[in-house]
């Protein structure tokens, strides 16, 4: 392999690329790469990744890293792209209610620019305090909501990304009503990166909710807790998010015998002053009609308790476990959160379930250093995926500990559109040279 | 393979019946809702996915262009066979297939009329909410095609996003299904990629589409101004107050006094502008947020207010917009539709250009537009009998189009690039900015078969001259 520091050190600038006792901390997966470069600008981008283009080099892109290592076990890293000194810009119209924001802007610093003239995107997906727009994009994960607001893929107008030949194309525009042309920008988001390097983006944005409040429910049991979920969620009044916790699964007591696990729902009711009247009186009527009790939760705990909800398995408290991420549709959601209950109550797993039944989503989280055991990973992963088969949905592995995630196909099936995605990923990316191998069917 | 070879073979797939292929048949599928014509060899009519498919893969074998086409009301060019081929028409195909309520969710046949699916659906409380204007004749299929808007795509959105998986037929006859019932799923979003691909990815013989719970309450109101200055102040103060409506439309001085003249609606004389404006929700919020726009239409000067909340009502005051269109007739023997997007704050900037370049051509320039998210119909008045208006009209056309771009916009809003828009592409994207356009296009349908001479720049075009819209065809419950 050709000597890819030296041949980078003669492109850019002496002190865009890490020196090599801080390889490792840009380690995706375990796997070191040969060369990391810190950009500062487009051109700087754009020279490197042609380079790296004509050199066949595998390239990982990075923004935050916070969830690099999301995506399949890279067999190979040549050079890290990282964008972490690339510059923050935010172009806010409030009037047109968008914002155009370089991939390099924080999530945070974005919707406190927005904030300001009392707008907001209504996007929650995992870390969002610490992550970047082009990583948020890339990896499209949503959170509790995505129930009411889709997700960012509904919320992207425009978008301008770097081909690994190094040239820009931009697609869509800054305007909420756009048909000139394709929209490529969608099939960036979500892609990882593997059809090119996300270099800005154009978001239509929403006012903040006049009044925004949180309540928690009590069930005796999660099925019940999610047959409730699903009726309020029917209603006019229904919250705009609601999440079902059932925390602590086969934790033991200092006697040693096994604690219940705590089953919670928590819903965010948005809306004017007498809209939230109705909306909370009716739900907490709901509620005390089909079993169980509910409360207000004050405005702090409860935004604590969203970002709680939403870096659920992916924060620093969750430490080493296998996150798997089931979906399917909303009325299976009851079966397959039950499901994966009894999977890990048959495992005696301790495990912790997020369950989102109005986007049909369960994220359940199995802590401990064995699943790194590759034979306990993948029996689990095979269950799971099994579960998921029979209600139509699927299950991805967002995080599993090595060397089992080696072993995994930590997507699963993407269905009979694989063919037309390879395609599109020839077209893209002709020598697969980004962050290759760790999409869906290995691209 | 010869025509004849060719009509037989298709013949033999989808039955005799169903082949158009006389010259004297084909003419009325010349044209579309657009400008341009362009003559098929032959319009075939499948009756499900297997027949679609096999028609598309003969053609395909047989080196011919595929021009997908619905009810044919799109209005740039998507489904004129510019270059000649097999029309594959999939109106036969228009079943709903499957309802989903407790999921919300509706399979459907691309044949399906817009409208017949929400009203299909509204016995269980449900509807489909992407309405373009052309909703009692346009079909779903063609909405994906075109990514197709309407006035209630301000709050909810155009058809992306609401088409939750498609089943394609490819450019050799293959048939393959992308996404799934749910969002969520592993892969790259290749529904995203193809709804407003104008037909040159593949042809859709089945759509998933979510549906919205009918809302509990709605609002409709018609606010009346001296100025148009002033109901597009109205407009911003609308838009910063923190309720997004689900609708707000306006008309110009001259719209006004068409539909006044053509229907008797009972606008006041000195009208300036008109403000349609519609809030939803649950009870509660929908009259609060009622409250609020009216005060800030009056706040803004508005003349007169009119507000409903029952269906009749409420359909009368929509009656006058909706009316706008056809009620051109009463000022001109021809109109000359131009569909063009702006940052909404650029509304009234762009519309002093209108009207700048209406007094350089001559023509006078109505003006609909959906004013919410910045979409402008400015309608070129005219008369094609007479000597050189129509190349001036034209001019006009592209005039604002520039206009619109300068502004920070973008050629098409809703319509599509099609025939009409493609040599303005340059206006707003590079050749870098195409290319990329182009390999996601390569990457579904390489052989250039399928829809050719649409959205890219050269290529085929219509060599026949312009054929004007007339307002006669405007009179069929058409309105944009």
């Amino acid at each position: 392999m050709a000597d890819v520091q030296g041949a980078l050190a003669k492109a850019l600038p002496q002190d865009s690329l890490a020196p090599a006792s801080e390889l490792r901390h840009y380690a995706v997966d375990g796997v070191t790469p040969q060369a990391v470069v810190l950009l500062a600008s487009i051109e700087q981008l754009a020279s490197a990744l042609a380079l790296a283009n004509e050199q066949g080099w595998a390239v990982a892109v990075r923004g935050s890293g916070s969830l690099a290592d999301y995506g399949g076990v890279p067999k190979r890293i040549d050079v890290v792209l990282s964008l972490e000194r690339m510059p923050a810009a935010i172009d806010h119209a409030p009037g047109d209610m968008t914002v155009t924001a370089s991939a390099a802007t924080t999530l945070s610093a974005l919707q406190e620019t927005l904030g300001k003239a009392g707008q907001w995107l209504p996007v929650d997906p995992p870390l969002a305090a610490k992550r970047t727009l082009g990583g948020v994009l890339a990896t499209n994960l949503t959170g509790p909501l995505g129930q009411a607001y889709g997700g960012l893929r509904d919320m992207v107008i425009g978008m301008k990304v770097m081909g690994p030949d190094g040239v820009v194309a931009k697609s869509g525009g800054n305007v909420v009503k756009n048909v000139t042309g394709f929209d490529i920008h969608k099939t960036h988001t979500g892609a990882l990166g593997t059809l090119g390097v996300i270099l800005e983006a154009s978001l239509k944005v929403q006012p903040l909710p006049k009044k925004d409040m949180t309540m928690a429910a009590l069930f005796p049991d999660m099925r019940q807790a999610i047959t409730a979920s699903l009726e309020a969620l029917a209603q006019p009044w229904g919250p705009q998010a609601l999440e079902v916790g059932l925390i602590g699964l086969n934790r033991r007591g200092e006697d040693g015998g096994i604690l219940p696990p705590l089953c919670n729902v928590y819903s965010r009711f948005m809306g004017s002053e007498q809209g939230l009247e109705r909306r909370l009186a009716s739900y907490e009527q709901a509620v005390e009609r089909l079993g169980g009790q509910a409360r207000m939760a004050g405005g702090h705990m409860a935004a604590q308790t969203w970002q709680w909800l939403a870096d659920f398995g992916w924060d620093a408290d969750a430490g080493v476990g296998l996150l798997v991420r089931l979906g399917c549709l909303p009325s299976s959601v009851g079966e397959l959160a039950t499901g994966v209950e009894e999977i890990a109550r048959g495992g005696e797993h301790q495990a912790s379930l997020v369950v989102g039944p109005g986007r049909g989503v369960v994220k359940a989280f199995f802590p401990g250093l064995k699943w790194g055991d590759a034979a306990i990973a993948s029996k689990a992963v095979e269950a799971l995926r099994g579960l998921a088969a029979g209600v139509q949905g699927y299950a991805v592995v967002e995080r599993c500990p090595l060397p089992a995630k080696t072993t995994l196909d930590v997507w699963g099936d993407p269905g009979s559109g694989l063919p037309l995605m390879q395609k599109l990923k020839q077209q893209m990316d002709p020598k697969g040279i980004l962050n290759l191998g760790r999409f869906v069917g290995g691209i | 393979m010869d025509k004849q070879r060719l009509i037989a073979e298709l013949q033999r797939v989808v039955g005799r019946r169903y082949v158009i292929h006389h010259p004297d048949d084909l003419l009325v599928y010349e044209y579309d809702g657009s400008v341009d014509r362009g003559m098929p060899t032959a319009v075939v009519f499948p009756a499900d996915t297997a027949q679609t498919a096999a028609v598309v893969k003969l053609a395909h074998q047989a080196g011919v262009p595929i021009v997908p086409r619905g009810a044919g009301t799109g209005l740039s060019g998507g489904a004129i066979a510019v270059a000649g081929g097999v029309e594959i028409a999939m109106t036969r195909m228009r079943r709903v297939l499957e309802v989903d309520t407790a999921n919300r969710i509706a399979v459907v046949e691309p044949g399906l009329v817009n409208l017949d699916l929400s009203t299909a659906v509204a016995p269980m409380g449900l509807y489909y909410a992407p309405d373009p204007s052309s909703q009692r004749a346009c079909t779903i299929g063609g909405n994906v095609a075109e990514n197709s808007g309407g006035p209630h795509c301000l709050r909810y959105g155009t058809t992306t996003n609401h088409v939750l998986a498609l089943e394609i037929v490819l450019e050799d006859g293959s048939v393959v299904w992308l996404g799934d019932r749910y969002r969520g799923g592993p892969g790259y979003d290749l529904v995203g990629a193809f709804v407003g691909s104008e037909g040159m990815m593949g042809v859709v013989t089945k759509a998933v589409v979510r549906l919205l719970p009918m809302p509990e309450s709605v609002s409709t109101m018609m606010a009346v101004f001296p100025e148009m200055d002033q109901a597009s102040a109205a407009v911003s103060r609308v838009i910063g107050s923190g309720f997004i409506p689900s609708a707000m439309e306006m008309m110009d001085k001259l719209s006004i006094k068409a539909v006044e003249t053509a229907m008797r609606f009972g606008y006041p004389q000195d009208a300036g502008a008109v403000l349609l404006i519609e809030v939803d929700g649950i009870a509660e919020e929908t009259a609060e947020a009622s409250a609020s726009v009216q005060a800030l239409c009056r706040g803004e000067g508005a003349s007169e207010i009119r507000a409903a909340t029952e269906a009749a009502e409420r359909a009368r005051l929509w009656a006058g917009r909706k009316g706008a269109l056809g009620a051109l007739g009463t000022l001109a023997p021809n109109y000359y539709l131009v569909d063009g997007v702006v940052p909404r704050t650029q509304l009234l900037t762009v519309l002093r250009r209108v009207g700048e370049i209406s007094r350089d051509v001559g023509f006078p320039i109505a003006n609909v537009f959906h004013a919410g998210d910045g979409n402008l119909h400015p309608c070129v008045l005219f008369d094609e009998r007479q000597k050189g208006h129509t190349p001036r009209v034209l001019e006009a056309g592209g005039e604002i189009l520039k206009a619109c771009v300068a502004a920070g916009g973008t050629l098409t809003g809703e319509h599509g690039v099609g025939l009409e828009k493609k040599a303005f592409m340059p206006l707003v994207y590079t050749d870098a900015d195409l290319g990329a356009m182009l390999r996601l296009k390569q990457a579904f349908a390489p052989s250039g078969l399928l829809n050719p001479g649409k959205v890219f720049p050269g290529g085929p075009s219509c060599g026949e001259g312009f054929r004007p819209a007339s307002a006669a065809k405007a009179d069929a419950g058409m309105w944009v």
